[in-house]
């Protein structure tokens, strides 16, 4: 077990387990025999990089509205060594050495954490996995000792389908899972998915009292999830940025980040991937509209400008005027400046109605002028209609 | 100062009529259902405001307008009127990627064919070519167990279960997505009820926000329902479903009980009133849940995929806790084919499958052998 992060005391917590698995030891560069078909998956690089990058995002930027910051429990694999020097500041989730994500680890790591939730039904459990996936009648996620056995295929894998069922025992009544991981075998393999995938925690007939639940996937049945060698995923990426602000929408004169808006975000972004970034479309399963994390200010949301015609760019200077016209707002006092590219402008600015002017000193154009909303999950290529 | 905002959705095809709405500005953020059919204006403090309607496909369509003094500032949403799109819209009714492009026109050969339980029922229906290639056709269903199939030679045979309304207008088209469920053709049904289109794409595609703007007029329609004023089960299912999605399952008392009643044939009916019981403390009523989710293990799947996953879970968990019992374990093992076979994230439920009652991994292909019964569609 590994708490990267323990933080005691009274109320409510959040208490988060993170999980990346990237070396998978039976399969082939796994360094342990491979008896059997692979079903074509291979060793990763992003998991524990995606996992790390995760706990450090709830380590230091998680505000929920209602639960401190309890535990994370991080598994990743390699598992490399990487601790503080004598005398250091406790290591950051990034630094610290970890266990590595077998069965008998996680489900050593799940048990913990299940009590750690089931303290104080205002606890919020937080589930994250990285990794191989494949689905059948349910999304099972595949651990680093997947395969050990090629008479029961699925012995090191977890049912996280049942698992979150099962998780109506639990007294913590909101409950975030997110698997960032594959739900796509070839039919034809998917006859050797033999025996069952594990259940951690058994589902019961108690009544299911969970108030606010998400079950998030990276990608939807029987589609890929995508990763990148040596970097995060694309949905952990975009987790993670919509966490910051792009999921965010107003709650009253606030703003919050909830499933609902976070899917959204996530979707944008995944299906705005640069270089022709395959397909990946997110799904979600749950009930409630469950507040992860509250902002402290108004999210920073990117604007990008389609100029037309694009001749235009170089010669217009555009300026973002803030009308402070959403709840709560405030008029900032310095927007900063557009950046031009070769087809339009773009900009971060914070989440606002802005009055868009764009004059042309050198002449050739006519000013114009309109207004932008520049709200979550952003402003993408909006056209700006210049005239000579 | 005060102006008046007007507010109009005009819906283009592939588009629902009803969505659900905010208009942001002058420090207030208003939500409401928009319908294509009532515009619908309100004094706002002159100002400029953001109006915006939240896609089932999980895009934001959003416009800006200026509200002077008064006079009445009219924003009219849709694809023709320039308001900006901000998400790209990758499926017609859920987030099933790879259905858009500019010509839909599917490149294989397929079949279509209308089932009423297990035996195959007349196709009587017209089959057209919409200008974007895609090929549509409304069927004229009534309420029963009615299921459509759809394969060909080169494409994996599915059937989606259609829902429990009088007609249902299909739309086959072209996929990018040639390797996953829809091997290369996506299968589409459009709800007959508005509001029940609307709140289930909201339900699939994970917006319970929004669906929560739309399902009053749903959930009191249902009520309704249960009062005999009007026979709507496609309705009442899409709010039972949402009631449960949103934990509000008991503000509607008894009508799940009385729904799983009157439409014994329907699986979604009884999944419904079982998982009401199974959300309870402690379960009071057990016996009755385990009851209702046989019912509808014995009625076929379900019409929507999340009665089907709620079929299956519910089974799971009554299994689980009792391994011997028989009857809970056949219905369980018949489940499972559906969900080992089925497409999660479709709204309407939908599986690979040679017949409507036999779900599966194998992949069927080819023609029909029957002589009739089945309509080659038109394409390649």
């Amino acid at each position: 077990m590994t708490l990267v992060v323990d933080r005691a005391g009274d109320g409510p917590r959040v208490h988060a387990l993170v999980i990346g698995v990237g070396a998978y030891r039976h399969l082939p560069g796994g360094g342990e025999p491979v008896t059997h078909d692979t079903l074509g998956l291979r060793q990763l690089t992003g998991p524990p990089l995606s996992a790390r990058a995760v706990a450090d995002w709830l380590a230091t930027s998680l505000r929920h509205p209602r639960a401190a910051l309890g535990t994370i429990e991080l598994l990743t694999s390699p598992g490399a060594p990487d601790a503080a020097p004598d005398g250091a500041a406790p290591p950051a989730p990034s630094r610290a050495s970890v266990d590595v994500p077998t069965m008998a680890a996680v489900a050593a790591a799940f048990e913990a954490w299940y009590a750690r939730c089931d303290t104080h039904e205002d606890n919020v459990a937080v589930f994250y996995f990285c990794g191989h996936g494949v689905e059948r009648e349910s999304p099972f996620l595949l651990l680093e000792d997947f395969a050990r056995s090629p008479l029961a295929l699925l012995e090191n894998a977890l049912d996280i389908g049942q698992t979150y069922q099962g998780m109506a025992r639990c007294r913590a009544r909101e409950q975030y899972f997110f698997v960032d991981a594959c739900r796509e075998i070839p039919f034809q393999l998917l006859q050797l998915l033999s025996g069952n995938a594990r259940v951690l925690v058994t589902p019961q007939a108690v009544g299911d009292q969970r108030r606010d639940t998400a079950l998030v996937y990276a990608t939807s049945g029987g589609a890929k999830a995508y990763g990148r060698p040596g970097r995060p995923t694309r949905f952990t990426e975009a987790l993670l940025r919509a966490l910051d602000g792009l999921g965010g929408r107003l709650d009253g004169a606030g703003w919050v980040v909830d499933v609902s808006s976070l899917q959204r975000a996530v979707t944008l972004l995944l299906g705005s991937g640069a270089g022709g970034a395959p397909v990946q479309v997110p799904s979600v399963r749950g009930a409630g509209l469950g507040v992860l994390h509250t902002m402290p200010h108004a999210p920073l949301v990117p604007v990008s400008l389609a100029c037309r015609p694009a001749a235009a760019v170089q010669a217009g200077a555009p300026r973002l005027s803030p009308l402070a016209a959403l709840p709560g707002a405030v008029r900032h006092a310095a927007i900063p400046s557009l950046v031009a590219s070769a087809t339009g402008w773009s900009v971060e600015v914070p989440a606002d109605i802005y009055t868009l002017s764009v004059d042309f000193p050198g002449g050739g154009y006519a000013s114009v002028q309109k207004s932008i909303a520049a709200l979550p999950p952003g402003v993408y290529d909006e056209p700006v209609e210049v005239q000579p | 100062v005060t102006g008046r905002l007007g507010v109009a959705w005009d819906a283009g095809p592939g588009h629902e009529r009803l969505l659900a709405c905010e208009v942001i500005g002058g420090g207030r953020r208003i939500t409401r259902t928009l319908d294509a059919d009532a515009p619908y204006a309100f004094d706002v403090p002159e100002g400029t405001y953001v109006v915006r309607v939240a896609l089932p496909s999980g895009a934001f369509m959003s416009s800006v307008a200026e509200v002077a003094g008064d006079r009445e500032t009219w924003v009219v949403l849709g694809d023709s009127t320039g308001a900006v799109t901000e998400v790209p819209d990758p499926g017609a009714e859920s987030f099933t990627p790879g259905t858009g492009g500019a010509d839909r026109r599917p490149t294989r050969p397929l079949f279509a064919r209308l089932w009423l339980g297990d035996t195959p029922s007349t196709w009587s229906d017209t089959v057209e070519v919409a200008p974007d290639g895609a090929i549509t056709a409304r069927l004229s269903t009534g309420l029963g167990p009615y299921a459509l199939q759809v394969g060909g030679p080169e494409t994996a045979w599915r059937t989606v279960r259609l829902p429990p309304a009088y007609g249902v207008t299909l739309t086959v088209s072209r996929s990018e997505d040639t390797a996953g469920f829809d091997d290369g053709v996506h299968v589409g049904v459009t709800s007959a009820s508005p509001v029940a289109g609307s709140l289930l794409g909201y339900l699939a595609s994970g917006q319970l926000d929004a669906a929560q703007i739309v399902a009053p007029e749903l959930v009191r329609q249902a009520e309704e329902l249960f009062r005999g004023k009007m026979a709507n089960p496609e309705g009442a299912a899409a709010a039972g479903y949402f009631l449960l999605r949103a934990g509000q399952q008991e503000s509607v008392r008894n009508w799940p009980e009385n729904f799983a009643n009157w439409f014994d044939w329907l699986p979604d009916a009884a999944v419904i009133h079982a998982w009401q019981l199974l959300r309870r403390p402690r379960v009071p009523e057990r016996d009755v849940a385990r009851a209702r989710l046989l019912q509808a293990a014995r009625a076929g799947a379900p019409c929507y995929t999340e009665g089907l996953r709620l079929l299956f879970q519910g089974l799971q968990l009554l299994g689980n806790e009792d391994p011997d019992d028989a009857d809970v374990a056949g219905a369980l093992e018949q489940v499972r084919l559906f969900a080992a076979a089925c497409d999660w994230d479709a709204v309407h439920t939908t599986y690979w499958s040679a017949r409507p009652d036999r779900p599966g991994l194998q992949r069927h292909t080819g023609w029909p052998t029957e002589a009739d019964g089945w309509v080659r569609l038109p394409g390649a």
